[in-house]
């Protein structure tokens, strides 16, 4: 078998990332290998043990915690969240009458997505988060298609808080944290700073390297979101849940099996069926390699990126926790090689520029786009599609001014899937139109999110 | 290697403690000594750059802040607290109506001082931890003595918020950390966890070594002591207060009048844990012919020092990571840097020995909003014993601090010669520590001085 650890490290040198711990459950082994700094300022090293942000990977512990209280007869799915939050509102009063926990878990929701403030550190910031969505708009009519939605895991956590009358940080202690026996895993700084805990690195202006970044962590209003802090073996266990039909390490239900099959269950296709996966779960994505069945999750916080992707019928598990660099690439590398080798199966590449561009009037593709605080502009230009990204709101405003615009030049493969070039990242990403009124597109997706034309 | 880095390297081996950062302010020279590590978990050697924990030398941070407020002419020292924050309960409403600025600063407000009642890390954590004052005990009667009172700093941050509109660690930023050039002074874990810093640790009486938990205090009690800095940060905080009141850059930050007056007695302590009397947040002590201005803090398992000899325009910090071994350290650190830097010699006084019978009207059972305290002759000689209160042990657990189960050893105190009931602590790691027996009116003992605070005899 492949020497994971000469690999690990060889990936992270080839793709410039700082640390990163590598896991492998396969079968009922677990292995965890590290390599790399945990910290460049510091030049702590990086361990098995170490803690990592595993950013929007949270998502899927937010949705079992659901499940659990839908077990437990205390949520349901299909009820409209104001009849949990008489207070929640967004922009759109007939969503906020009837948006669903079904329809936030599986980012089907339109609701704007990347509604990422401020609200304090104290034990009501989400309770005062929700109190800032009343004027959120759509970026799609409820249910019509997906749009990753941050925003919708906030209202989740201050549903599970309000019927437990706990804080989200506590409920998944005395519910996960706890019953799964987890030692390396926790939400808050306070907590995470006893542990060896990684930090994220990124590139400011000016510098050629990447380094600490100026702020370790998002918002606690992002806290059901994206902000748990873990170890790999911890993830593993927790993903290990999923496969074990609900049940902890020590023999404990902690899940009904009928939940984490649904969890499983598509909810909705994703127009970028390249990128992630093919359809999302509640909280999981799902994909299919090769024919086989399979579910993760990516998280990405400021200069941490984590990966997990499961295939049951394998039994096999592989997560990456990184904190920096072209981490991407480094996890496709290797979880394409290990699940060929432990399980068989080949992972698909992502789609590639064809040498020759099919024959195609991009004329049709140029306009104005947008979603919550993104703005992009595509137009034609010798011949190439090439597009300008416009990041705002309070979390742009917290980036270098050079880091809120994007620059992309996007190849055609057919006329729906495009593949973009992004300046300044390494590889390139799947570009998907979608809702075409003849030739003319509605929408595109990019990044998990649905860019809607915006009429001149 | 240096002659104080020689002496860290031996002392800090020696007592077993983990990590330790010195520095020391001479004739307008800085020197540093490093030793250990930051954690036994995670170790990281420590060096100039490390962040620890000082706690309550803070304090001083809170009271120079309220005094460039107060030279910006918001008010006075002598302003009643209630003027500035109408809404102050307490359970003696006369003195909620006359409790000045000053008292607050100077320990002598009387209540009871150590409530640790976690109100939130959210940005109106000081503004709910007032309203608990509503329910505190008065312990001594307003100003009349000095008893260590960290619940009262909290009130003084929430005077900081008040007059400034902006929270507690953003004014403390605004007025001192950015005008003095401290760039390695922090209030939070999220700001600190990127950085190299110390975690603090127990050592038990079997002689072995943990990490303690939880790293951070709760966020109310940042007025009293929440700040993490690096050694040249302390030294810099050294250097502005043997200073004129300008900053490095020569931006006048305090007028050189109030700075001077903070190390100037506002309350007397007849000898305790804290010094001989206390200034404005600035503990004073006389020894030797020279005066010593300084504080110090503990934390979860981190314990500092910090020392000034303005008259002798010296300073001497010291940061480590470990309890009891940290303070031990520290203060043999500071005698024999006294006596090497400048010749001053700090002995501790010879106790008397006095019969049994003389001590018995020294024992009883003796208490504090947080411990317990029994005073009972042993062989001769007073022995202290201290036990935290369930309620306040459940109170600490609740809040997520591990409580070791250790049972805590004897404190053997040694009566002192002159009048005023004083006593000094005649060994183990306390040894050195003075404080003394309070009188009623009748000249029966009602109270005893330990570790800075009035505990009050209950039998």
């Amino acid at each position: 078998m492949t020497d994971l650890q000469a690999r690990l490290e060889a990936v992270l040198a080839e793709h410039k990332v700082p640390g990163a711990t590598l896991g492998v459950l396969d079968g009922d082994d677990v292995s965890v290998f590290a390599a790399g700094l945990a910290n460049r300022r510091t030049g702590v090293e990086a361990t098995p043990d170490t803690l990592f942000q595993i950013g929007s990977i949270t998502k899927v512990w937010t949705a079992t915690l659901v499940m659990m209280l839908v077990d437990e007869g205390v949520l349901d799915l299909d009820a409209p969240v104001v009849s949990y939050l008489p207070e929640f509102k967004v922009g759109d009063p007939d969503v906020t009458a009837r948006v669903s926990l079904r329809d936030l878990l599986s980012h089907r929701s339109g609701i704007g997505g990347d509604h990422i403030l401020e609200t304090g550190r104290g034990d009501d910031t989400l309770e005062r988060y929700v109190e800032t969505c009343a004027d959120i708009g759509q970026e799609h009519e409820l249910g019509a298609t997906m749009s990753y939605c941050n925003t919708g895991f906030s209202i989740v956590g201050r549903v599970i808080e309000k019927v437990t009358g706990k804080t989200w940080d506590h409920v998944l202690r005395e519910r996960l944290i706890g019953p799964l026996g987890l030692t390396h895993t926790n939400t808050l700084p306070e907590e995470a700073i006893l542990f060896r805990a990684a930090a994220g690195h990124v590139k400011l202006p000016g510098d050629e390297e990447e380094q600490v970044a100026p702020m370790w962590v998002l918002p606690r209003s992002a806290g059901p979101a994206g902000l748990i802090n873990a170890s790999a073996a911890d993830l593993l266990t927790f993903a290990r849940l999923h496969l074990d039909e609900g049940r902890a390490p020590d023999g404990t239900q902690l899940l009904a099996p009928g939940s984490v099959k649904q969890m499983q269950e598509a909810q909705i296709d994703i127009p970028d069926r390249y990128t992630l996966g093919d359809r999302w779960g509640l909280g999981w994505i799902l994909f299919s390699w090769d024919g086989h069945p399979g579910f993760g999750h990516d998280g990405g916080t400021i200069g941490q990126r984590a990966y997990l992707r499961v295939l049951p019928e394998a039994r096999l598990a592989v997560c990456l926790l990184t904190n920096g660099g072209e981490s991407g690439t480094a996890f496709r590398t290797l979880c394409a090689e290990i699940a060929k080798e432990r399980a068989g199966v080949a992972m698909p590449p992502l789609p590639e520029a064809p040498a020759t561009p099919p024959d195609l009037d991009l004329a049709p593709y140029a306009g104005r786009y947008g979603r919550l605080n993104v703005d992009a502009e595509l137009r034609v230009e010798d011949g190439r599609l090439v597009g300008a990204f416009r990041q705002s709101g309070p979390l742009a405003e917290a980036l270098p001014a050079g880091d809120r615009d994007q620059r992309i030049e996007a190849v055609p493969v057919d006329r729906e899937v495009f593949v973009a070039t992004v300046k300044g990242l390494p590889s390139p990403l799947p570009m998907v139109f979608f809702d075409f009124d003849g030739d003319r597109p509605g929408r595109f997706h990019f990044g998990a999110r649905a860019m809607t034309r915006r009429e001149d | 290697m240096s002659e104080l880095q020689g002496f860290v390297s031996e002392k800090a081996a020696e007592l077993e403690v983990p990590g330790v950062s010195v520095g020391v302010l001479h004739s307008g020279e800085e020197q540093y000594a490093f030793h250990g590590v930051t954690s036994i978990e995670n170790p990281v050697e420590v060096d100039a750059e490390t962040i620890f924990q000082f706690g309550s030398t803070g304090k001083t941070f809170t009271s120079t802040a309220l005094l460039r407020l107060i030279e910006q002419g918001h008010f006075d020292l002598d302003t009643k607290v209630k003027d500035l924050v109408p809404e102050l309960r307490l359970k003696d409403a006369s003195v909620a109506d006359r409790v000045t600025v000053l008292q607050l600063t100077n320990h002598t407000a009387g209540w009871s001082g150590d409530l640790l009642t976690s109100t939130g890390d959210g940005d109106d954590a000081l503004a709910r931890f007032v309203e608990l004052l509503a329910d505190i005990e008065q312990v001594t009667p307003l100003g009349e003595s000095v008893s260590y009172n960290n619940a009262s700093l909290s009130l003084a941050g929430r005077i900081i918020e008040k007059v400034t509109g902006l929270t507690f660690e953003q004014a403390i930023r605004e007025l001192l950390f950015e005008p003095l050039g401290m760039k390695h002074s922090f209030f939070f874990a999220t700001e600190v966890m990127t950085r190299r810093f110390a975690v603090g640790h127990e050592q038990h009486p079997d002689g072995s070594i943990t990490v303690a938990r939880p790293w951070a205090l709760p966020r109310n009690a940042h007025p009293a002591g929440g700040i993490s800095a690096n050694a040249a940060d302390q030294l810099k905080w050294a250097r502005f207060h043997l200073g004129d009141g300008t900053a490095p850059d020569g931006a006048r930050v305090l007028g050189e009048k109030l700075l001077r007056q903070m190390q100037e007695p506002t309350a007397d302590m007849r000898g305790s844990a804290l010094g001989d009397a206390v200034g404005i947040s600035w503990l004073l002590r006389d020894v030797d012919g020279v005066r010593l201005v300084g504080h110090g803090g503990t934390t979860n398992g981190q314990h500092s020092s910090f020392l000034m000899v303005p008259e002798r325009d010296f300073a001497i910090i010291s940061m480590t990571n470990c309890g009891p071994n940290g303070p031990m350290f520290n203060d043999a650190l500071t005698k024999w840097a006294l006596e090497t830097y400048l010749g001053v010699e700090d002995v501790d006084p010879e106790p008397l020995v006095l019969g049994e019978a003389a001590l018995e009207e020294y024992t009883g059972h003796y208490a504090t909003i947080a411990v317990d305290a029994y005073i009972t002759i042993e062989d001769g000689q007073l022995a202290l014993r201290t036990k935290v209160k369930p309620e306040f042990l459940a109170q600490l657990r609740e809040a997520g601090t591990e409580v070791p189960e250790d049972e805590e050893p004897a404190i053997l105190l040694g009566m002192l010669p002159g009048d005023g009931d004083r006593y000094i602590v005649t060994g183990g790691p306390a040894k050195g520590m003075r404080g003394y027996f309070a009188r009623d009116a009748d000249a029966r003992v009602s109270g005893v001085h330990a570790g800075g605070r009035m505990a009050t005899r209950i039998s």
